[in-house]
Formats: C-alpha cells, structure tokens, sequence
C-alpha cells in the first residue's frame, strides 16, 4: 500500500514537473492596455489573448489610462522576469522611460496603438512599435467624404462650393488625434475641394462626449455644417445620437458622418444607415502582429519573413493597414 | 537541597515542572511577539511607502494636469492656426495676445517660419538671428516632427526677445496653416514661466525634509529646491540611483542617511518626478514601535519568571516539607508533626499525615503500657510466691529444732515465719509502710540468722521519718536473700554483716542494704540488673523492674560493689505517703 502510494506521488510530481517544463517553453510576456474600457483596445486585447494560444504565456495588465500604475505593473512584469513586454503606453513619451527600464534587464518591448518619439525609439536594437499610420486612416477618411461629395453635389447644401465640416478631436496630443485631423483635411484639399472648418472640439475618444459637443455644434451652427469628422468611431456614433436628436436620419435629412476603427456598434450604425463609412483600424491584426513579435523576441528567435508575416519597415515598424469599411463591405468584418 | 535532589533522582521536581511550563508559554509568547513586530514592521514600512508613493503620485497628477493645460493652449493655438482659412499675421498676433493674457504663466508666444524668421510674437522683436533660433534644440525637434508632437524644453533663461530674460520652459510643435491659399509650414513656441511647476512641486510635501525634483530624459535635473546649492557645487544629488532605477522605488543613502525614492514618469513631457522621503521620517514610529513593544515583552518575561518561580516554590515547599516529615517518620520518629500550610490539598494530607501519627503514638503508648501493667502483674504475682525451698527449709529447721528440745527456738522462728507471711500477704495489698518492710525483712534474717547459727550478724538501722513512707512490697528480702547467698554464703567471712537502713534523700525514699561479703567483680554489676544472670539474679531485676514499671526510670537499684569488701544496693523509691495502685 504504502509503496503503490510513494510510487503515484512520484508519478504526479514527475508529471506536474513534465507540466511546469512545457509551459516553461513558451516565452512569458508581459502585457499592459492603457485601458480596458477603450472599445477598440478592447478588441487588440482579445486578439493578444487568441495569438498568445500555444505561443506565449501572457499576462495583461489594465493601467487605467494612469502612466504611474503602468509604470508599477512594468516594474512588476520585469521583476516576475518575463521574456518580453508588449506596452500600450498610456503617455507615449513614457514610452522613453519604459524601454531605458527594460534595457537594463535585456528585455525587448513592443509597443503597440501608441507610438513613442523617434528618438526614444532609437534608443535600441530590440524595441518595435506595432500600429497603423494614423495619418492613412485620416486620408482614407478625408477621400470617403471626397468621394461622398463628388457622388452627392447636393451635399453641399449652400452649393458654395466649400465644405463646411466639424471635427471631434481625440485626446489632445494624442498622435493618432492630431494625425487623423490633420490628414482628414489634407486628402480633401488634395482632392480639389475647399473646406471651411464650422467648428474642432475634443471629444476624448468618448462617446457621451461626443454627442454633447456635437449637440453643443448644432446649437450654435446648426444647418452651416455639411459632414462631420471624427477621430473614432464611439465619437461619431456619439455625434449620431445628436443629430438624430437634432431630427437628422428620417425623412430624407442626411449627414455624412465618417468615423474610424469598425467596432462592432460602428458596423451596426452603417447597416442603419447612419454613419457614412468608418475605417477599419484593424485590432485583430495589430493584436497578432504584437503578440507574435513579443513571442518570437522572448524566445530569442531571429524575426524573419517566414515566422512573421507582417512587413517590417526601418527595421523596428510594424504599420498594419487601415481598410475602409462602408455599407458594401461591413458584412466581411463582423 | 537533599530533599530536592531525593526528588530529582525518581523525576522531575513538581516546580521545574511548573517553572518549565511557564517557560514554554514565554517562548511561545516571545516567538509570537517577535513575528508579530517583524509582521508589524513591515506593514509599517509598505505602508509609509505606500503614503509617499501616493503623495508623489498625487503631485505628479496635478502637474500632469498643469502641462495638460500647456499643451491644450498650444493646441488651442495651432488649431487656430490650420483651421483658419487665412492666416494673416496680424489675425494671428491678436490670437496670440489674447492668448497670453488669458494666461498668468505665459511669458511669450511666438510662431516662426522653418528658417527661424518670426513671424508674429507677443514679446517684441529678436534679438536674435533667425539662423541662431533655427539652431536650438525646441526648435530643431519641432520642424522635424509631426505636428502631433509637442517639445518640452528644460528650464533656462530665455533671451531671444530684446531685453527679456525670464526663468522658463519651452513648449514647441510644428504648425501648418494656409497663408496666400498656400499651406505653410511655421513652428510655434509658447515660453511657460517655470515658477508655476517649482510651487507646484514645493508643494508635494514628503515628510519634514522630504522634497521631489524633476529629471529630464538625460536624467539631468529639470526642477530641484535647491538647485542653485546644486550647481554651486554645495549640495549633491544621487542623480545615480534613478539613472540605475529609471522608474519605481528605491532606496539610496545621501549624506548618511537612508531615503526612499519613488520615481515617476511625468505626462507628455518625458520628464521623471523623484520623490524624496528620509526613512527616519516616514519611519519615525517604526523604533518607537519596537523599544514599547521590546520593554512591555520584556517586563512580562522577568514578571512571568518571577511568578514561575515563586508559584513553583509556593506549591512545591510544602510538599518538600511534607516529604522531609515524612522520611523522619520512614526513620523511626513518631515525634514529629507537620505544620498545616500551603493549598487546601497539601494542608488536608498534612492534617491527615498528623492524625495518623497521633493515632499512631497512642497506639504505640497504649502497647507499652499494657505491656508494661501485664509485666507488673506478673512481677508482683512472682514475687507474693513464698519460695517453697525457703518455707521447706525452715519447716525442716523447727522439726529439727523440736526434735532437739529446744522448744524456745522453735517459737521464735514460727512466730517470726507467721509474721513473715501476714506482711507477705498484707490482706493482698501491693503497697505497705516502710515500717512493715524492713520488719519483713527482719523476720526473714531472724529466720535465716537462726538456721545459719549466727554466721552472720545484721541491723537495721531505719530514719524514722520514713517508717510511715510508702513502698511496694517484698523488694528488701530478696536483696537481703541475695546478699546471704552471694555474699555471705559464698565467701564465708569472719563476721559476716548486713546492714539495712532507710533515709531521705533529695526527697526520694532510699533503703540501703550492704554485706561485706565477697563483693562482684564491675562486669557482673554492670549487667546484674539487666540481664538474668544465675537464678537468684532474677530476684533483684525483678525488683528493679517493679520499682520502674510502678514508679518510673528514675527510681530503682543502684548497686555499688567491690570485691572482697561487699556489695551495697541501693533502692531509691519516691517518698510517698500514700499508696499507690
């Protein structure tokens, strides 16, 4: 009896061990999300969660939009001795900070979504940043409402021949803020239209916020606004519950609304009719190429064309293409 | 000590048991206290460092807050700018003034073209070249980059404006706006006067010397209180430790004393806050905790083994002493008793203990002295016995006397054998006077005398005031038998003599009788009394039995001899004048 017993408690440990061996194999990386509640992030995040299966052992940690809690769950992620980390910086000019932290203890970092100064970038062989040109997304929303005008001459609905727009701004200083603003209007110029800027407020990627300050637009402008522009999708669904308020949607009243991301409630508003066209940033993606590239630098392993199959541009980017996403195509990304 | 190591030998001690117990319950309490500060302890420590952490963070959080405003300003600006159809400078100058009058901490603003020329500004004309503006770092890292990005310069003193010298951070970022419906491309600064961050900082207070400071990307100081002794060289900073820490917690030690550092990363300016707190100050409970919890431990160990050591003692001394009584009594003394003291326990088995031995002494008087009446009877009944050899002899002698005609004689030895025996008897009485006695005792020397034809002479020689004294009777004649016998019979001397008398001494009764006989040598004297020696031997211990049975060891026969000179026996009896049973 007691030899059966000393035998299967052999057994189970040697099995257990054989265990904590083959997890073992996988490299561990830490990853932080500036914020769960973000929609989009939201979507990243399970994209990490489905990659990292038979890949990597993760672990993701929420930051809460605060850059100290993300600093102190980076100190813990070194300290616990992951292989990688993959870091959605809250303060993309923490980013610095971070990686001069990671390169005292040899550990590459992949940042993702917000992408930290050139120069902090620079700094090592073994850091990469994995996100959209967020100047593309702004082109390719600045070239909907072009194509919208071009087909609808009737938009214009002072016949002006100038665009009168509103913009809903993401967080101030915000790279893909500013980029997408910037860029929305610069395709629009280059594409022979003058525009006229009726109003700019940020919204902070919120769409609570959105609709108020859409509302607050309508009531001070109110018919002088002829598209609407925002940096993301909750802020132009935000947008759409003001105007639908304001009577827009039914009985023939339009107005293009151009959002950016393709989250879920977005594909819904187009199917709807509401919003004009979004662009898809592509979560999916983004969180596969992070999560492989953590994977393969924690492991060691060479980064080539045959275990990566995203393009590596100046040696450390990963830009993973924006897709425009209208009432034709939104079927394909549900 | 003896007792103790007695115990010792069969087991342990019942207060080494005691005093080990509390023992035991000391080192438990030690262990428990020990952990219990050291748990202490560290929860202090987490948690003062978790205050400073909190306080840093709270700082930093109203900085970020601070620079958000800087940078929605410089937003606010640069929207303006790209968003305003045309924008002509003076449009632009009027923005740009009221701009900075809706702010107390900007100290200029300007917008210059990508070759350095100012193109409008709030503070006057340069003073310097465009080439020497396009130069520096906020402006160089603002042409060459996006739009979104907004630079932080350090602090320093601004003098491109003519007779302008403030204390400021530059905040720079790349603008494009439409100018002649053509997009140019400018770059905008706004100087911030850097008291705003240096109050703001000041005002994070950590502890009574506790301060934080800023660091850039280079990890060279942005905002330190005493930054000028710094740079003069009189105050050091360990810059090292948070180039080693970059971000987190740490501990380093500055000008001998042990500080926590919590560094932090700022918001959008890639500058670090370093939270400095001394750990004598966030700590300053900590040795107080200890030293109180140290002496109360303390006090309670020496009160502890105090109280094990008395309550040891309290409970074992009485059962020491019990045991002590009672190895006494295991020895053979029965006079002995114990003290009733200590528990309820040990007082009722000592009270036991002491009954039992009473009990036990009365028991023990009660078989001496049964032993001693029965001997008494014994002795009394043997000794009212007329010795049949005697009463034989004499019979014989008056037959022979008869016989012979000498009818006389006959007479005086009849009476005196009738008178011998009425005292012999004495109406069974134990106890006659002296008087009757010795007058015992002379019948009996007449008799004798008479049948050995005046061998021997005798007197008797009595104190009167002792006649009416009592005595027990028959004790004299078998002296006097023994004297003749030995002394006279055996060692036939010329004039044989025995005197017989009677005093008071010392208040006792004394009856002497002495022979000068052939006297006994002083081995036979010595054991004459103690031991049957020959059967006539018996009658004189049997005496000095009866006298101490009935009167006590101090009376009896004393008997001084010599050889060839006599034998003297001394009866030494209380001198009484009633009788005694």
């Amino acid at each position: 009896m007691k030899k059966v017993l000393t035998l299967a408690l052999a057994l189970a440990m040697v099995l257990s061990m054989a265990s904590v061996a083959m997890a073992a194999d996988l490299p561990s990386v830490g990853v932080t999300i500036y914020k769960f509640d973000d929609t989009f992030m939201t979507g990243v995040r399970i994209a990490i969660e489905d990659a990292a299966k038979d890949v990597a052992t993760i672990e993701i940690a929420d930051s809460q939009n605060n850059q100290a809690t993300q600093n102190d769950q980076v100190d813990l992620f070194l300290s616990k001795g992951v292989n990688a980390l993959a870091i959605n910086p809250v303060d993309r000019t923490a980013a610095g900070v971070i990686l001069d932290k990671a390169m005292d203890k040899d550990v590459p970092v992949v940042f993702f979504n917000r992408e930290p100064l050139a120069e902090d970038m620079a700094k090592s062989d073994t850091v990469y940043y994995v996100g959209a040109k967020a100047e593309e997304s702004g082109t390719m929303s600045g070239q909907i409402i072009v194509d919208y005008f071009t087909a609808h001459p009737e938009a214009d609905k002072n016949g002006d021949g100038v665009i009168q727009y509103v913009m809903l701004k993401g967080e101030p200083g915000h790279q893909d803020a500013e980029l997408r603003t910037e860029y929305s209007i610069k395709a629009i110029e280059a594409a022979g239209f003058k525009v006229e800027k009726v109003a700019e407020d940020t919204a902070m990627w919120d769409r609570v916020k959105g609709q108020d300050k859409m509302a607050a637009f309508l009531a001070a402008q109110g018919d002088k606004i002829e598209a609407v522009l925002a940096n993301n999708d909750d802020m132009a669904l935000g947008a759409i519950e003001a105007l639908k308020a304001a009577g827009y949607f039914s009985e023939g009243k339009f107005m293009p609304v151009v959002g950016v991301d393709a989250t879920a409630p977005a594909l819904a508003a187009l199917k709807e009719g509401t919003l004009l066209c979004t662009v898809l940033n592509d979560a999916v993606n983004q969180g596969k190429a992070t999560l492989l590239l953590a994977a393969l630098l924690g492991a060691g392993e060479e980064v080539t064309a045959d275990n990566f199959p995203y393009t590596i541009s100046d040696g450390k980017y990963v830009w993973v293409p924006y897709q425009k996403v209208t009432i034709d195509n939104a079927a394909d990304f549900e | 000590m003896k007792a103790r190591a007695a115990a010792g030998g069969r087991g342990q001690s019942l207060q080494m048991v005691i005093t080990g117990f509390f023992m035991v319950g000391m080192i438990l309490l030690l262990l428990v206290s020990v952990s219990l500060v050291t748990r202490l302890n560290v929860l202090l420590e987490e948690n003062a460092m978790e205050r400073t952490r909190q306080t840093v963070d709270q700082g930093n959080a109203s900085l970020g807050v601070y620079v958000n405003t800087m940078l929605e300003t410089m937003d606010y600006f640069g929207n303006l700018v790209s968003g305003a159809s045309e924008a002509s400078p003076e449009a632009l100058g009027t923005v740009m003034a009221f701009l900075k009058s809706s702010r107390k901490d900007v100290a200029a603003m300007a917008l210059f073209s990508p070759d350095g020329r100012l193109l409008v500004s709030t503070a006057g004309e340069l003073s310097k070249s465009p080439r020497e503006v396009s130069s520096y770092g906020w402006f160089q890292k603002a042409i060459r980059a996006s739009t979104a990005t907004v630079y932080f310069s350090s602090p320093y003193v601004q003098n491109i404006f003519a007779g302008q010298y403030a204390w400021v951070i530059t905040l720079s970022r790349r603008v494009e706006y439409l100018r002649d419906g053509q997009r140019e491309t400018g770059v905008l600064m706004a100087d911030f006067n850097f008291t705003a961050i240096t109050s703001l900082c000041e005002n994070i207070s950590l502890g009574k010397s506790g301060y934080v400071y800023l660091v850039d990307t280079e990890t060279e100081l942005v905002y330190h209180p005493q930054q000028q002794l710094i740079y003069a060289g009189l105050k050091r900073e360990n810059l090292d430790a948070v180039r080693g820490q970059v971000f987190g917690r740490c501990r380093d030690e500055l000008d001998g004393r042990e500080r926590l550092l919590i560094i932090t990363t700022v918001d959008y300016t890639r500058w670090r806050m370093v939270g400095v707190a001394y750990l004598d100050e966030i700590l300053s409970i900590q040795p107080e905790l200890i030293r109180i919890t140290l002496s109360v431990l303390l006090a309670g160990v020496l009160l502890s083994m105090a109280v094990a050591t008395l309550s040891g003692a309290y409970v074992s001394k009485p059962i020491r002493m019990l045991e002590q009584v009672m190895s006494k009594v295991e020895a053979g003394n029965l006079e002995v008793s114990i003290q009733e003291q200590g528990f309820a326990e040990i007082r009722s088995l000592s009270r036991t203990f002491n009954h039992m031995l009473i009990r036990i002494r009365r028991l023990m008087d009660q078989i001496v002295h049964e032993q001693e009446v029965k001997r008494l009877h014994e002795l009394n009944a043997l000794q009212a016995q007329i010795n049949p050899h005697f009463l034989y002899n004499t019979l014989d002698s008056i037959v022979w006397m008869e016989e012979r005609g000498r009818g006389r004689e006959a007479i005086v030895m009849v009476t005196a054998l009738a008178r011998l025996f009425r005292i012999s008897i004495s109406k069974g009485r134990n106890m006659i006077s002296v008087r009757e006695e010795l007058e015992h005792v002379r019948n009996y020397l007449i008799i004798q005398q008479m049948r050995f034809k005046n061998k021997f002479t005798f007197t008797i020689s009595p104190d009167p005031d002792t006649l009416e004294l009592r005595t027990i009777k028959l004790i004299v004649q078998p002296i006097v038998e023994n004297a003749i016998q030995h002394g006279l019979e055996e060692y036939p001397v010329d004039e044989g003599l025995v005197e017989i008398s009677s005093s008071l001494e010392d208040g006792d009764l004394i009856l002497r009788v002495r022979d000068n006989g052939g006297g006994m040598p002083p081995a036979q004297v010595a054991t004459i009394l103690h031991t049957p020696a020959g059967k006539s031997g018996i009658g004189v211990k049997n005496v000095h039995e009866r006298i101490q049975l009935t009167f006590g060891r101090q009376y009896g026969l004393t008997i001084r001899s010599a050889l060839d000179e006599g034998t003297e026996v001394l009866i030494r009896l209380p001198a009484l004048r009633e009788a005694i049973e």
